[in-house]
């Protein structure tokens, strides 16, 4: 095959979107501007470090700590760039193509929601690269000041790439979303907040990188287990939001919850495994089992909140997935798109977490009341407010709140049926309330009164108590898409 | 090709934007979308490039679902937005190539469609210059190249010639007759009735979300009228002619008497002086039409032309909106 025919393959292979974005970020304002602005910033801190030390009269290579200073100084300039400035600029195109003003109209062509992720994953990763390959020569520098070693130079720009991907993919999967304007302004101070704490989070790591030098732990086999630690659960919540932001831009019909169930479903087995494992070779559950079960808890008890805003009816692009077999249908049911659907598997893979915490915390005579049982006690309350905002929005408040609105009216509930209890018992009694413990009962509507002793036991039971009823009372809904849940006909 | 509309219906809270709209268009048709503003218009065509999903009913493209299997329809639907988006820093040529690959088209064949769309769109000249940086007309024919990228088999147009030069708007007309020549189906929303009677085969009215009335030219022009538009020219009375002036009476017309006097026979409900002329819109059909002239000459007046105006489809537009907007 000729040399034109393999380029021509190769144009062909390359991403659509990245081809786009590329073009766009060379033609642009923002990389160029970035990156002169970036290079000057590391030209005048170096030069003005080597300056003041110079004329200080220091020998730049006789001391051995100028390189990890230096190091210090440009790798904070590196990760800000790349983890704050490029997920922004990722997200705020993303934001504006997604927008109802200006939809871009790739997203009617035929390129598969996951070919536009990964696109805009890809694109921005280049221009986070090319910014690395900017900073690179100078962080080598470093290396000739002493202070610093390679292998560390080289172990922080990896992690610095991988938190950028992170980052990339949060702005991706909430400029995904297709809210209100005032909704928007919100996930977009919450994005900057998580883009702060990214950048912390890195510098933190590059710090310690730093401090313990990596080429001096290369050959040991003591680097390896703390390093897995951060990069499995990394890689996957990578995977995670890269699975959302593909789910966001599918069409709303389609069975888009799938392969996000099907994800978690999967992290949770490989994650479970592990601790389990662990606390095996430990001999007794260690912080990794109180890590997992504390991730799966939260994120499976908001998993509810967010499936209530799901639709209750099933379209046909669903219904032709749908298995023919009554088995295939019963494992099928919790992972397929549907309001009731989520909360039957959130409900399902908080069950597991429990059933799991509690073998361990059994086979390893902890007591049950550890993290089981308060965190049951929150599920129950989670899912007993779920219930009850799904019975309002499906009944008496259709005409004000949207749905997809449902999850925020179960949040307005829990804020308003958590205060209004304590205010009510201040009102009648100022001094009987000074803290939580005189409230007692009052909290009883509070989520987090299971966290709080000496009434967490009480509010346990109750929030088991109030679930069940609230199920009881939500039968039909649940029922309704249950028997609902069949394939379509022939024909 | 054909395109059969089922029972569509949009809501946005309690407005129904679209309210149970069903139509066909067959390959090689042109369709006219005609409407007041806030008619449902741009949703239903929003709806149709599944850019937007449908609160109820359904569209089949050749049996294939617009709401269900957005993605294989896809492959078949151009659409053309009444305003390009917003593209910064990417060239006419970047631009057309990004859709061509997008729609999965390989590097020779993408060379030669992206080629001939730049012929066929008159876009050569202008190929390297950045999108935000082109006037309206230019943008339009972008966006009309954009939409035809991956020779759809139908064509969703919206307002695309708003903002054209009289020039451009003859060029564009030409451009649609030889896409329709080759088979293609195209729906396109328009405010210049007059150049979609000219090119459409047909038409689909709607006001409120809902449609008035729909199917070919024909039909909707021999359809049943609440109005008749009417010229009538006539010599002024003696008496009036008194003004002093040197103009031989007979021959100087007086629409504005002559309008207050035809707004007081049955039937009539606007006069309009045109020239020398009066344009009555009669609600009613042929036969008011005759009772009116039998009125007005009853009443003296000394009527010396009277002739139905030649209806169109702006006259059917007239009969069946009420000019109400949502």
């Amino acid at each position: 095959m000729s040399r034109q025919k393999w380029r021509e393959r190769l144009d062909d292979a390359v991403n659509p979107i990245v081809v786009k974005e590329l073009r766009q970020a060379v033609h642009g304002r923002f990389l160029p501007s970035l990156l002169l602005v970036f290079l000057c910033f590391q030209l005048a801190t170096l030069g003005v470090y080597l300056v003041t030390e110079g004329a200080s009269g220091i020998d730049l290579l006789e001391g051995a700590s100028h390189g990890e200073e230096v190091f210090g100084i440009l790798v904070s300039l590196l990760l800000f760039a790349s983890v704050i400035c490029v997920p922004i600029y990722a997200a705020v195109r993303m934001a504006r193509e997604r927008s109802n003003e200006g939809l871009a109209l790739y997203f009617i062509s035929t390129l598969p929601p996951r070919r536009v992720i990964s696109g805009k994953l890809a694109s921005n990763l280049i221009v986070s690269a090319l910014l690395f390959c900017a900073c690179l020569p100078y962080l080598s520098f470093t290396y000739f000041l002493r202070g610093i070693d390679l292998p560390t130079v080289f172990a922080a720009l990896v992690v610095g790439l991988a938190v950028s991907a992170g980052g990339i993919l949060s702005g991706l999967v909430l400029a995904s979303m297709r809210v209100s304007k005032i909704l928007r302004l919100l996930l977009g101070l919450v994005g900057l907040g998580w883009l702060a704490l990214l950048f912390s989070a890195s510098i933190g790591w590059a710090v310690s990188l730093r401090r313990v030098g990596v080429a001096s732990y290369l050959n040991r086999s003591d680097l390896w287990g703390p390093a897995l630690v951060v990069l499995i659960p990394s890689v996957l919540l990578c995977g995670l939001l890269f699975v959302l932001a593909v789910a966001l831009v599918t069409p709303a019909n389609a069975n888009r919850a799938l392969a996000v169930r099907g994800y978690i479903t999967l992290a949770w087995l490989l994650a479970t495994v592990v601790v389990v494992l662990d606390s095996f070779l430990r001999s007794g559950p260690g912080d990794l089992v109180v890590l997992w079960a504390l991730i799966a808890y939260w994120s499976f008890a908001i998993s509810i909140l967010v499936a209530i805003c799901g639709r209750d009816e099933m379209s046909q692009r669903v219904a032709r997935e749908v298995p023919r077999s009554s088995w295939g249908r019963m494992v099928a049911f919790p992972l397929f798109s549907g309001s009731a659907n989520g909360v039957v598997w959130a409900s399902l893979m908080i069950g597991a977490t429990l059933a799991v915490n509690e073998l361990c915390n059994r086979r390893f005579s902890k007591p049950f009341s550890d993290l089981a049982g308060p965190h049951l006690g929150f599920c129950a309350y989670i899912l007993a407010y779920a219930l009850l905002a799904v019975l309002l929005q499906r009944g008496v408040a259709a005409r004000w709140v949207r749905r997809d609105q449902t999850g925020v009216l179960a949040l307005v509930l829990i804020t308003i049926l958590s205060l209004i209890p304590p205010i009510i018992a201040f009102l009648l009694s100022p001094a009987a309330v000074s803290d939580s413990e005189s409230l007692g009962l009052w909290l009883i509507l509070n989520p987090f009164a299971v966290f709080s002793e000496p009434f967490d036991e009480v509010a346990i039971y109750f929030a088991c108590g109030w679930a069940a009823l609230m199920v009881v009372l939500a039968r039909r809904w649940l029922l309704q898409q249950v028997l609902a849940f069949q394939p379509v006909e022939d024909g | 090709m054909m395109l059969v509309v089922e029972h569509l219906k949009r809501t946005f809270g309690d407005v129904r934007a679209v309210d149970d709209v069903s139509f066909t268009v067959a390959g090689g048709e042109i369709y006219g979308f005609v409407g007041p503003n806030g008619a449902g218009k741009t949703t239903t065509l929003k709806i149709l490039a599944t850019l937007d999903e449908p609160t109820s009913g359904d569209a089949l493209l050749d049996g294939i679902s617009l709401v269900e299997q957005p993605e294989r329809a896809r492959r078949t639907i151009g659409y053309m937005p009444d305003q390009l988006p917003t593209h910064r820093d990417i060239s006419v040529a970047d631009y057309l190539d990004f859709f061509a690959r997008a729609y999965g088209l390989r590097s020779q064949e993408r060379q030669r469609v992206l080629a001939e769309l730049e012929a066929f769109t008159n876009l050569a000249g202008i190929r390297d210059k950045p999108i935000h940086t082109l006037s309206k007309g230019m943008k339009q024919r972008v966006s009309l190249a954009r939409a035809l990228v991956h020779d759809p088999d139908l064509l969703l147009l919206d307002e695309p010639a708003a903002g054209l030069d009289p020039r451009a708007r003859v060029e564009l007309r030409e451009l649609l007759l030889a896409l329709a020549g080759q088979g293609k189906a195209v729906l396109i929303s328009s405010h210049i009735l007059t150049e979609l009677s000219e090119i459409c085969h047909g038409a689909i009215i709607l006001e409120h979300g809902r449609m008035m009335r729909a199917g070919p030219i024909r039909d909707l022009l021999r359809g049943p009228t609440r109005h008749t538009v009417v010229r009538l020219r006539a010599l002024e009375a003696p008496g009036e002619a008194a003004s002093g002036d040197d103009t031989p009476a007979a021959e100087t017309p007086h629409p504005q008497s002559l309008a207050r006097e035809a707004l007081t026979a049955p039937g009539v409900a606007s006069a309009r002086p045109i020239g020398e002329e009066l344009e009555l819109d009669i609600a009613g059909d042929e036969a008011v039409a005759a009772e009116v002239l039998a009125y007005l000459v009853g009443r003296g007046v000394r009527v010396v032309e009277f002739r139905l105006r030649q209806g169109g489809l702006e006259d059917v537009f007239m009969n069946v909106t009420r000019g109400e907007v949502q």
